[in-house]
């Protein structure tokens, strides 16, 4: 393949790598406007870097390390997390209301807005994205054993989070009181 | 042995990597490897797709799903354009990490 083609083709897969790349920043952040501007950043980056990547390897693990250490390395500097209470997991959620489960996964958003960063990414990598192990290590640039460290964290803390007491009902849910507690419980023992 | 921070795909591509522990060469070499195998690498993601089982699991992957699917911003959709647009070899600069930065 020749160099503009070459290049051609990563530019394509860059820009067809931006809806895992907003997903995962939405995921990280819990900010949908605060993920867009990382996604711009690091498409940036990534653009005026491309020479640095190496072709044949993999391109999104590439972009997700430079998204998650711009994502990081602002964290660092604040000092604190900008997050939406909510959760915009949640906000983004298109099931129904009266799709059964539309409240679990309501909890699910806040308990995973509730985990700490580095397990939330960590979850979030190898549960959601799909990546390796080894992978979701080179992107977090840590050892592969912390990654499952930290996703067994996440996982029970998820699991703690998900069987706690219910926050104050509003809504549906005060309407039924009863409704969301016994679903929190057949989403403890599935997991 | 050079002393410069390499990823797992190869060159470093910015000296700002945050400094994290350093990750043991056998993972990098395996990273590189699952890079270039896709069968592997398939079945590999598909065993730890997984690793949150049962209705929890369902449920991250389809809150996931959703984010996945949702649709591109013009600012982003704009920023691409503009990328494209812009000469070979000149660094283009981010409007969100300049307003960022300039608050």
């Amino acid at each position: 393949m020749s160099g503009r083609a070459q290049d051609s083709t990563l530019r394509d897969d860059l820009v067809a790598a931006i809806p895992n790349m907003r997903a995962f920043a939405i995921s990280l952040c819990g900010n949908r406007d605060r993920a867009d501007d990382l996604v711009q950043e690091a498409l940036v980056k990534a653009w005026n870097h491309l020479d640095s990547f190496e072709v044949g390897t993999n391109l999104k693990a590439w972009l997700f390390t430079i998204l998650r250490n711009a994502y990081f390395s602002e964290l660092r500097k604040t000092k604190r997390e900008i997050a939406d209470s909510e959760g915009q997991l949640a906000a983004r959620l298109s099931v129904p209301a009266e799709q059964q489960g539309h409240l679990d996964l309501l909890d699910l958003s806040r308990a995973l807005s509730k985990l700490p960063p580095d397990q939330r990414e960590a979850l979030i990598l190898v549960g959601a994205e799909g990546f390796s192990y080894e992978d979701a290590a080179a992107i977090s640039g840590c050892a592969v054993g912390t990654v499952k460290s930290r996703v067994n964290r996440a996982r029970s803390r998820l699991n703690e989070l998900m069987t706690a007491a219910p926050a104050e009902p509003s809504g549906a849910a005060a309407a039924d009181p009863d409704g969301p507690a016994r679903r929190r419980s057949r989403t403890a023992r599935a997991v | 042995m050079s002393e410069e921070k390499k990823t797992s795909w190869g060159k470093a591509y910015d000296a700002n990597i945050p400094q994290e522990p350093k990750q043991a060469a056998p993972t990098i070499e395996s990273a590189a490897a699952t890079a270039n195998d896709g069968s592997d690498a398939d079945e590999r993601r598909g065993r730890h797709q997984h690793v949150l089982p049962g209705i929890l699991g369902k449920q991250l992957r389809a809150a996931y799903g959703e984010l996945l699917n949702a649709p591109v911003p013009d600012a982003i959709s704009d920023l691409i354009k503009k990328l494209e647009s812009a000469k070979p070899g000149t660094p283009v600069a981010n409007k969100a990490a300049d307003e960022e930065s300039s608050k």
